[in-house]
This record gives structure tokens, C-alpha cells and sequence, in this order.
């Protein structure tokens, strides 16, 4: 096998897991989220040759993956397509158990829907990935200052489009 | 908000994804962008060779000669023959004003409007709609989602045409070029220039052009002296200029919006509707009057279309929105040098006077999409 082709093979099997799991916080579909990542490997497929020794294929890959991410909501208008009716929380208890979680996963994601391509991608960018508000800027290609201001914008719409689940994230903070 | 709570809940809510090999997929769809890129490459061969053999003829849709070609000393060779399109008919609607009294065409738009065609498969085209003629008169090798396609840009005096060519890095920069409307070639000017958001390339006049460096840096480029003129002119964002480059529409500090013609400056404010403006992030000005009194403002996209997205007016002087005449949701506002306002609906085009009184309508070209500059 030639082997750049096996370099590459070796690159996408290894680390499909976590773009996909970034592609999914970003679209809220299974199936939307492998198109994402689909295209973003195909297009690094393409600059394979100069990718491979450069230790940068997978930072190549997620801008590229964050930028069609961008660009495919307005054109196909995603998010109103995601599931965006927040389910009713489960009250009560405070120590929440795993139906709890799961009605907290489904806000959260019912939430991210609700943002935009933008909001969402400051959100995954900064506190999935960890990553730094400079990091960010650069893989969306925008300034640390859009970065601070959708970020903060993203935060203040979750509070708004989910006050219960931004409740229960102040009530826990507050107690710690 | 708990942010530690935050990261666990989204680190909990990625690992509902099913893990899936997509390397079969991912190679398919490499092949498959090999095939458009190799198609658009044989296309701009075809055009060079026709350029060579003379079948490439350039048509200015005045009769004029063409106007200066930018100074500079790369030029590629990407001149493609010109087509010349069917003529339309006058339609009955260029010459109804949407009241219905009769207006003569000569006194509604008497200029040329420069269209981008609707993107085709190979190549981006650039209209001249000049009363009842309709003519191409500049082409460009193009991928329909390119770089080249979100960018092409005609100068508010019609005479230069711009454009960010794609470069390797997955459509997201590439090589600022430019050409003169109506002659053959182009000049390569910049490098690692960013193509994607809604406005990658802003006009301040005739010859200056506001880019975006893959290092987030604004550069002014003077397109007839081939040089740049100016880093960064400030902090402010979102800008555009008149047609005449000088008045300035921007965000200042704190996001306030002002307009600037450099001796004078005037904030303003303007607060969308709330609905809409959910699903944006955020609004800017499009266009600005010659007199710098108003703007037309618009959603600020998110993404590479080339929807201008401008649904408004505001009179900078009092931060009111003024009343458009006219029905239907509006696709983009236009300030010309003339003093006229053209809008843009799904119903059509109206023409309107200084005042915002209707002067007409006219008809939008069946294939041409985006409206690029107008030259009275």
C-alpha cells in the first residue's frame, strides 16, 4: 500500500472518535455529524502530502471541520432542523440520578441548538476542547475579541433558552 | 454559570455519538473534489487557449475602451472568452413605477448594474445590465463553493473586478487577484488573504480594497499602485464605505455603531428585531449614502453566502429606521453615487430617489444573481 495513503488511513481511524464527538456537539446529529467529518478528512486527504510530517493534521483538520460547520448552517439552515423544544426538567432531588442526567443531556443539547453556527463553535472550542480564547479565534478565523464576545453571548442565550438547566448549574456552583 | 459543569455536561453529551470509519467516505469524497478541481483547471486552459487563438473578445457595455488595468508586475493569464447573452426584451415593469404611474425607463436607472451570475460549475461571470443589454464581461475559472465564488467583487466605479483566489488550504484563504471589467488577465496582489464571512473583500472607492489576512490583520490595498496603503486604520469593525469612499460606516468601541467622513462623526443606534435576530450573530451596515445620513443595515451571516442580508434603513441623524415604500422582504439596499437607493426584493427591483420616493422598478436579469456595484 502506497504509504502515504496508509499514514492517512492510520490518521483518520485514530482520530475519527474525537472529531466526531466534536462534529457532534457542533450539528446535534449523528448523521450530520459524519458528513462533517467526512468532508473535513476528504480535504485533508487532498493535502495529505504536505500534512503528514507537519504534526499539524489534526488542528488542519478541525479548522476546516469548524469552518463547513459555519458555513453549512446558513446554507442549510441546521439548526432548524436539530431538535430545539426543551424537554420540561426533572425536579426534586438534589443529587441527580441517571434519568436526571439524561433530561440534562437533552436540554443541553435542545439548548445548543437554539445558538448559532458561531455560538455553538466558541462553546466547543473553549469548553469542550479546552481550548484558549487565542487557540479559538485562530481555528474560526476571527479576532480574540469576537471569541469573547460570542462566547459570552453564547453563555447569556443558554441562560436564556434554558434558565433551569443554567439554575441547576448556578445552584451546584454556588455549593461547591 | 458553572462552567466546570458546563465542560461535563458536553464532554457527557459527545459521547452519545456512535463512533463510525469514515475513511472510505472521506476518500470518495477527496476523489470526487480532485474531479471539480481538475474540471475548473481544464476549464481555465480552455479559456487561456481561446485567449491565445483571439476568439477572446472584450465587450465593454458603454462601447468605451477598457479602463486602466491595475499596476503591478504578475500577471496571469486568466482570461476567458466573453460570451454576449440574449438580450432581453424591455419588460413591462421597467417601465411602471409600483404605484403604477408611468415613468420613463431612461429616468429610472440609467446606469449599469453589475451582476454575479448564479454560480455555475466551472466559471463565475459578471454581467453588464445596461438597459435591455445584457453582456458578460468578465470571467473567472471557479468552483461554485470556492473562495473565488464568495469573493468576486466589482469596484463602485465598475471598472475594476477582485477576487480571492483558492489556495490548498481547504477553501479558507488563497491569492487576492484582480482584473480590469471588460479586458483580459489579472494581477496577483496578496497572499494569504482570508475568503470566508459575508463580506471577505469591502471597497473604499474605486481603487482601494479592504482585505483580511489569514493573521486576522486588515489591509487596505491600493489595487492602481499594487501596494498597500495602510495596516489596520483602527480597532473599529464591520466597516464599508460609500460609494465614493468617503464616508465610513462602522463599529467603534463598545460596539457602537458611527458613520465618518473623517472630519465629522456621528453615532447612531439601532436595535433589531429581537425574534430575528436570535438566529444572527448580530447586524451590520451594508451601505452607506453618499451624504454618510444613512445606512442600510443587515444580518451579519454567518457563513460564506453572498446574501447581502440588508432588510433596513436607518437615518443616522435621528437612529430612526426609515419607511421603505414597497411590499415583500427585502434581499439588499444599495446606495449609488447618483443619490439613488436600489432595493432588491424577491418580487423584483424598485428604484428610489434620495428621499426614498419610488422612482420605478426594474427588471432583475433571469441570470444573474448577486448585485455587485452600479455605475450611472
Amino acid at each position: 500500500m502506497d504509504p502515504l495513503l496508509s499514514e492517512f488511513d492510520s490518521f483518520v481511524r485514530t482520530r475519527t472518535p474525537a472529531l466526531l464527538r466534536s462534529a457532534y456537539l457542533l450539528t446535534g446529529d449523528q448523521h450530520l455529524a459524519e458528513d462533517l467529518v467526512q468532508s473535513a478528512l476528504a480535504r485533508t486527504h487532498r493535502s495529505w502530502s504536505r500534512l503528514h510530517d507537519s504534526g499539524n493534521a489534526e488542528a488542519y483538520t478541525r479548522k476546516i471541520m469548524y469552518h463547513l460547520q459555519v458555513s453549512w448552517w446558513r446554507r442549510r439552515r441546521v439548526a432548524e432542523s436539530m431538535p430545539g423544544d426543551v424537554p420540561e426538567p426533572r425536579g426534586g432531588d438534589s443529587a441527580p440520578d441517571h434519568a436526571q442526567q439524561t433530561t440534562l443531556r437533552l436540554t443541553l443539547r435542545a439548548a445548543l441548538a437554539k445558538l448559532s453556527a458561531k455560538q455553538r463553535a466558541v462553546l466547543v472550542l473553549r469548553f469542550f476542547e479546552d481550548r484558549t480564547e487565542s487557540e479559538a479565534a485562530d481555528l474560526l478565523g476571527v479576532t480574540v475579541g469576537t471569541v469573547k464576545s460570542q462566547t459570552s453571548k453564547a453563555l447569556a442565550k443558554l441562560r436564556t433558552v434554558a434558565p433551569e438547566l443554567a439554575q441547576l448549574y448556578v445552584t451546584e456552583g454556588s455549593a461547591r | 454559570m458553572n462552567q466546570d459543569r458546563l465542560r461535563l455536561d458536553l464532554a457527557g453529551l459527545a459521547e452519545e455519538v456512535t463512533p463510525v470509519d469514515l475513511r472510505d467516505r472521506a476518500l470518495r469524497t477527496s476523489r470526487r473534489l480532485g474531479i471539480q478541481r481538475a474540471v475548473a483547471t481544464s476549464a481555465a486552459a480552455l479559456v487561456v487557449l481561446a485567449a491565445a487563438t483571439g476568439t477572446a473578445l472584450a465587450i465593454r457595455p458603454n462601447g468605451q475602451g477598457p479602463a486602466p488595468a491595475p499596476a503591478g508586475p504578475s500577471v496571469t493569464s486568466t482570461w476567458p472568452p466573453v460570451e454576449v447573452t440574449p438580450t432581453p426584451s424591455p419588460s413591462p415593469s421597467d417601465s411602471a413605477s409600483p404605484s403604477g404611474s408611468p415613468v420613463k425607463p431612461a429616468s429610472v436607472l440609467t446606469g449599469t448594474r453589475y451582476y454575479l451570475e448564479a454560480p455555475a460549475s466551472t466559471r463565475a461571470r459578471i454581467h453588464a445590465v445596461r438597459g435591455s443589454s445584457d453582456q458578460v464581461v468578465y470571467q473567472i475559472p471557479s468552483a461554485p463553493t470556492g473562495c473565488e465564488s464568495n469573493t468576486i467583487t466589482v469596484s463602485p466605479d465598475g471598472k475594476r473586478v477582485a477576487w480571492v483566489q483558492d489556495s490548498t488550504d481547504g477553501g479558507t484563504s488563497g491569492v487576492l487577484l484582480a482584473g480590469t471589467i471588460g479586458k483580459p488577465g489579472s494581477t496577483k496582489l496578496l497572499e494569504d488573504v482570508n475568503c470566508l464571512g459575508a463580506r471577505p473583500l469591502v471597497w473604499k472607492g474605486g481603487d482601494l480594497l479592504m482585505v483580511h489576512k489569514k493573521t486576522q490583520e486588515s489591509v487596505l490595498f491600493d489595487l492602481a499602485a499594487n501596494k498597500r496603503v495602510d495596516g489596520d486604520p483602527g480597532q473599529e469593525t464591520d466597516r464599508c464605505w460609500s460609494a465614493d469612499g468617503r464616508w465610513l460606516a462602522a463599529m467603534g468601541e463598545g460596539n457602537k455603531p458611527y458613520v465618518s467622513d473623517g472630519t465629522q462623526s456621528r453615532l447612531y443606534s439601532y436595535t433589531p428585531p429581537k425574534d430575528e435576530a436570535a438566529h444572527w450573530d448580530g447586524w451590520r451596515a451594508q451601505s452607506v449614502s453618499m451624504d454618510g445620513r444613512y445606512v442600510a443595515v443587515g444580518w451579519q451571516p454567518t457563513d460564506v453566502s453572498r446574501e447581502d442580508g440588508s432588510f433596513a434603513v436607518v437615518d443616522t441623524t435621528t437612529s430612526k429606521v426609515v419607511n421603505l415604500p414597497g411590499k415583500g422582504d427585502i434581499w439588499s439596499i444599495l446606495f449609488t453615487v447618483d443619490n439613488k437607493v436600489i432595493v432588491t426584493r424577491r418580487t423584483g427591483i424598485s428604484v428610489l430617489d434620495s428621499t426614498f420616493a419610488p422612482l420605478g422598478t426594474v427588471t432583475k436579469p433571469t441570470t444573474s444573481g448577486v448585485l455587485l456595484a452600479y455605475v450611472p
